[in-house]
């Protein structure tokens, strides 16, 4: 068992007796996997899954199919591990056999029907805020592997920067990502493009739109490494940049400054959103704040890419030291075009640590 | 998430391709009374909506609405600033962005008109509950039921649109491995990543079995690991769609007497299953193998929001990817190949990757 996993096992062992639980159900997914990731450190891939974790430590998943089954024994040796086509009514079955047990399940809102229907359904606790609590709060352990996340990001925008040439389509930027990502051992992506210029208004999954010179090329690049994701956040020109290129984004640069200025344990998601978004008031873009023109300042990362808090003005969570989370103030800029700037960060009492080592500038891409 | 091309070529896939799709579903729901069927997708389970729709999440999860007439409602749980691109790769009447998808179906079946209450909700077991319950709890008294069955019931043989993206999976699969392991040395992971994402593949898993001089199972490659004297590498490969599975064995010394044996069966025991789903044929075959015996066979094919499913029943003129373990004196040989099965008399079964090229 990694050290991350011992770390986590107790820290559920320790949740477990306090709530006077006798286990946790988790339900995951491939795009939901951080329940599952974080009780029995196993990421499904094809299919769903349904892990039940007890305080002593006995593990049983149940995956669908013998492919996912073959994959999920080798990742959970010492698991029981059911490889099923019939998901739910083992699950069901399992857990009756289990016997009159207290067990609390996460996530609710995504738990499939059939787990919880009918008069015979397990009776189970909501277990998804106790399990959101000790996925927030990074231990040592998590932290370090942020950092190396952080780094695969670093060095994964790199590989973006020389792929972005002028006549290259954006999907064929993206495989030499991925390709990038496998020889280097990183489980899984999260990635949004974007190229063009004033025209463009966000980032999407990559499509057939080629490079051109002059082009802005943005990227949210999210690396996972051993389960957790970092990010970052940058906007590229293809050749030489304008000088109201250059000019526009200062107010990302500034905005992030602003961001990071007051991070630090007990402020708020909405007011690292707020200091984020003075700034673009300051220079009457505060329209492009909005949802009209971008979803939110940063956010929650970790075991989910696009975890909670979000960074809107409205959210009161605050944020506690060990949280890691992105500022990123990505947004539409009527002289430019869609822009992107963000750093990954873990906060601490007094501050904040940020492993990224990119230099926060509108990068240049020779030709 | 998907991370490969999302890309909706019209000329490989008319809307004529959804539209018969969706009256096929359509005509199946009025026969069963339906008033609508919904249908869930998310990142891992996109097969059934991307059939109707070509709408794939490449993040989150959203549901479609088919309702008795016209191309189905999505309501998609992502930002409303990427509506406009889910409606230029998708075919689709509308997209509702919300964050509560449970909410905005129970306002889009009130105000359709319904002629039956009646809701068929395919992989009703799977759904997430807060969706299901939305609609028990809708003022209208909606009867849910399941209608998974109804579903597979349309979902095959494959149409032509299928199999053309099937076989171009599947020769980007096989591109990649031809070249993967030269010399006995180690496989270029990465190259082979690459190569079928350039190609234009949607997303591609990769899988190892390490060593199989010692185990037979496949593992995620996800980590570099070290590599016997035989290993296997199996590519997941969806290009539009479209998914299939392409697997290969690979010797570092050897004289070929197993390779040219396994080729052998593959070319004799495949073309027999002109009787859809009985896969008596490849048993029947394994003499062919010597001096490998037959291990067995999977199928694995699509019937609902999986890509890739066991299926017990394999429904005649599916596509399927046939997972064959072999065994020889000296371990195991694992081999995955798509395959279209017979419809009819007409249309014999086929390997999605020719003889020649695989």
């Amino acid at each position: 068992m990694s050290k991350v996993h011992e770390e986590r096992s107790q820290r559920i062992k320790d949740t477990l007796a306090e709530q006077g639980l006798d286990g946790v159900l988790v339900y995951g997914n491939a795009w939901r996997v951080d329940y599952l990731r974080f009780a029995v450190d196993y990421s499904v891939l094809e299919g769903d899954a349904v892990a039940i974790v007890f305080a002593d430590g006995d593990t049983h998943i149940i995956v669908e199919g013998r492919v996912e089954g073959a994959r999920a024994r080798a990742a959970r040796p010492d698991a029981t591990v059911t490889a099923t086509d019939d998901l739910i009514g083992t699950a069901r079955a399992q857990m009756k056999a289990f016997g009159n047990r207290k067990i609390a399940m996460a996530p609710v809102d995504l738990m499939p029907f059939g787990l919880s229907a009918g008069d015979d359904a397990p009776r189970m606790e909501d277990g998804t805020e106790l399990l959101d609590a000790l996925m927030r709060v990074k231990s040592p352990a998590e932290v370090e592997t942020i950092r190396r996340a952080t780094d695969m990001a670093d060095k994964g925008y790199e590989v973006f920067v020389d792929a972005a040439k002028p006549g290259r389509a954006e999907f064929e930027v993206v495989a030499e990502i991925e390709g990038f990502f496998r020889a280097e051992g990183c489980q899984e992506n999260f990635m949004l493009i974007g190229s063009g210029g004033v025209e463009v208004m966000g980032m999407h999954p990559a499509g057939t739109r080629r490079i051109e010179v002059g082009d802005l090329v943005t990227t949210e690049l999210s690396p996972c490494v051993d389960g957790y994701y970092s990010q970052i956040c940058r906007t590229l020109v293809v050749g030489e940049p304008t000088e109201l290129q250059l000019k526009s984004f200062t107010v990302f640069q500034d905005a992030v400054d602003a961001g990071f200025a007051i991070l630090k344990a007990g402020v708020t998601a909405g007011e690292v959103a707020i200091a984020e978004n003075d700034v673009f008031r300051a220079r009457g873009l505060g329209k492009y704040t909005t949802s009209e023109y971008t979803r939110v300042r940063g956010h929650s990362l970790g075991l989910f890419v696009d975890g909670k808090p979000p960074l809107l003005e409205d959210v009161e969570t605050v944020l506690e030291a060990g949280a890691f989370l992105i500022i990123h103030p990505n947004t539409y800029h009527p002289d430019a075009g869609y822009m992107v700037l963000g750093d990954a960060a873990v906060v601490t009492d007094d501050g904040y640590i940020s492993f990224s080592k990119t230099p926060r500038e509108l990068i240049v891409a020779a030709i | 998430m998907r991370r490969g091309l999302l890309n909706w070529s019209k000329e490989e896939l008319p809307e004529s391709v959804f539209d018969g799709r969706v009256e096929r579903l359509q005509g199946a729901m009025g026969d069963a009374g339906l008033g609508a069927v919904l249908v869930y997708t998310n990142f891992p389970r996109p097969a059934a909506v991307s059939y109707l729709t070509h709408f794939v999440p490449y993040w989150n999860q959203c549901l479609a609405v088919v309702l008795p007439e016209g191309p189905p409602v999505l309501i998609v749980s992502l930002s409303k600033r990427v509506a406009g691109w889910i409606m230029e790769t998708a075919h689709v009447a509308d997209v509702i962005c919300t964050p509560n998808i449970g909410a905005e179906l129970t306002s889009l079946l009130a105000g359709a008109g319904l002629a039956s209450n009646k809701i068929g909700i395919v992989e009703l077991d799977k759904m997430p509950r807060p969706i299901v319950q939305a609609v028990l709890d809708a003022d209208a008294g909606y009867d849910v039921s399941d209608a998974s069955a109804l579903f597979a019931g349309i979902r095959n043989p494959a149409d032509e649109a299928e199999v053309t993206l099937s076989a171009k999976a599947a020769k980007m699969a096989a591109d990649a491995l031809s070249g993967a392991a030269q010399n006995g040395g180690d496989p270029d992971l990465a190259a082979i990543e690459r190569d079928v994402r350039l190609a234009g593949a949607e997303d591609v898993f990769m899988d190892i079995a390490p060593d199989l001089t010692q185990d037979a199972n496949y593992i995620r490659a996800d980590r570099p690991m070290e590599l016997g004297a035989r290993y296997a590498i199996r590519l997941s490969v969806v290009y539009n769609g479209s998914w299939v599975r392409y697997g290969r064995s690979f010797e570092r010394a050897g004289d070929g007497e197993a390779d040219a044996a396994i080729a052998e069966y593959l070319t004799a025991a495949i073309p027999p299953l002109n009787d859809g789903g009985d896969l008596q044929p490849l048993a029947a075959h394994a003499g062919s193998l010597a001096p490998l015996q037959w291990g067995g066979v999977t199928v694995e094919g699509c019937i609902g929001t999986r890509p890739l499913q066991l299926l017990p029943s394999p429904p005649a003129g599916a596509i399927v990817s046939l997972g064959f373990s072999f065994q020889g004196a000296q371990g195991h040989w694992l081999v995955d190949e798509p395959v279209i099965l017979s419809a009819n008399a007409i249309i014999p079964a086929a390997r999605l990757v020719p003889a020649a090229s695989a």
